[in-house]
C-alpha cells in the first residue's frame, strides 16, 4: 500500500442517526427521510435514471436500509460513519442504479428461451462490488496511460509532499514547467477516467467530483471482504 | 485531500496485500541510481529504466522523496 494509513474520520451525528433508525426510532426514521429521500431521487436522475426508475430505485433502497426482505441484514448496518451519511447513501443508490442497468442489459443479451433459467445474483454476491470494479478499472487505466516519469512526479508531489520547487531543482526544470506538467497530467487522468466510464457504462452520468466522492465512499460501503 | 491522493488511496485500497517486490529492501545499486539521477548523470534510457523500477515501490519512492527534500532541514545543508 503506497499511502500511509489515514486517521479514520468519524461522522458521529450520522452514526447516531443510523443507529437510531436501525433500532426503529420513528423520529430518527422521519429525519432520515426528510434529509435524504428526495435528494437521492434527484441524484439517481442526475446519474442517468428516468424519473420513474429513480423513484423506484430509491424506494427499493429505502426499504432495504432498515427493513430488508427475509434473510437479509439491514443495509444501514454497513454504514460505519467513516464518511457523511449523505455521501454513503449516494454511493448506495449509484451502485444500485449500475446493478439494475447491468441486469437489464443481461436480460436483453440473453438468447430467447433461456430467460426462465436466469438466476439473479443474491444481494451480497460479487454484483455488490460492480461499482468498485468500474471505479478501479477507470483509475487503473488512467494511471496506466500516464507515462511512468510523470506518475513518479505526481506521487512525489501529491503523496510524499515534495514541493514543486524541489521537483524543479531535481529535474532541472523551472517551477512553472513543473506546475504545467502536473496540471496537464491531472487533466489527462481526469479526462481518461471519465472517458473510460462513458465507454464502459454509457448510461452512467458522473462528473469528476462525483467520481472522487464515489472513490472515497465505496470502501465504506463494501469494505474489503466483498471485493472480488 | 488532493484529487490524486484520493485516486491513489482508492487504488491502493483495492490491493488485497502488499506485494513482495513493493516492500523488498532497496539494493545499493538502486540507491546509487537515485543519487545519480539527482546529480543528472543518467541517460534518457537509464532514467526510463529507473521509473519502471521504482514505480509501485513505496520504499524507493520514499527514499527519492527524502533525497530530494534533504536540503529542507538546516542541518542537512551543512
Amino acid at each position: 500500500v503506497l499511502a500511509s494509513p489515514q486517521p479514520v474520520e468519524n461522522h458521529n451525528e450520522d452514526g447516531t442517526l443510523a443507529a437510531k433508525c436501525l433500532a426503529g426510532d420513528e423520529e430518527a426514521l422521519r429525519t432520515l427521510r426528510e434529509q435524504h429521500y428526495h435528494r437521492l431521487v434527484s441524484v439517481a436522475i442526475r446519474r442517468g435514471a428516468t424519473a420513474t426508475e429513480a423513484t423506484d430505485l430509491v424506494a427499493d433502497v429505502w426499504g432495504d436500509l432498515t427493513s430488508p426482505g427475509e434473510g437479509k441484514r439491514p443495509l444501514l448496518e454497513k454504514y460505519r460513519a467513516q464518511c457523511p451519511l449523505s455521501a454513503w447513501l449516494i454511493t448506495v443508490v449509484t451502485h444500485r442504479f449500475i446493478d439494475r442497468r447491468r441486469r437489464e442489459r443481461l436480460f436483453v443479451d440473453v438468447p430467447a428461451g433461456t430467460v426462465e433459467n436466469f438466476q439473479p445474483a443474491p444481494e451480497s454476491a460479487p454484483a455488490e462490488s460492480e461499482l468498485t470494479r468500474i471505479l478501479r478499472e477507470a483509475v487503473a487505466e488512467a494511471f496506466g496511460a500516464c507515462d511512468p516519469e510523470t506518475l513518479v512526479i505526481l506521487k512525489l508531489v501529491y503523496i510524499y509532499g515534495v514541493s514543486q520547487r524541489e521537483i524543479g531543482r531535481a529535474w532541472n526544470w523551472h517551477e512553472s514547467k513543473v506546475s504545467r506538467h502536473l496540471d496537464r497530467a491531472l487533466g489527462g487522468i481526469q479526462a481518461h477516467v471519465l472517458d473510460k466510464i462513458k465507454r464502459t457504462d454509457g448510461f452512467l452520468d458522473v462528473n469528476w467530483d462525483d467520481f472522487l466522492a464515489l472513490c472515497q465512499n465505496t470502501r465504506d460501503l463494501f469494505g474489503h471482504e466483498e471485493l472480488d | 485531500m488532493n484529487d490524486f491522493k484520493i485516486l491513489e488511496e482508492f487504488l491502493s485500497g483495492q490491493s488485497a496485500e502488499v506485494g513482495g517486490r513493493e516492500m523488498a529492501p532497496l539494493s545499493a545499486e538502486l540507491r546509487e541510481k537515485l543519487e545519480r539521477l539527482l546529480r543528472h548523470e543518467l541517460t534518457e534510457d537509464q532514467r526510463k529504466e529507473l521509473w519502471a523500477e521504482i514505480l509501485g515501490r513505496k520504499p524507493a519512492l520514499e527514499l527519492l522523496a527524502r533525497m530530494i527534500q534533504k536540503n529542507r532541514t538546516p542541518e542537512a545543508t551543512d
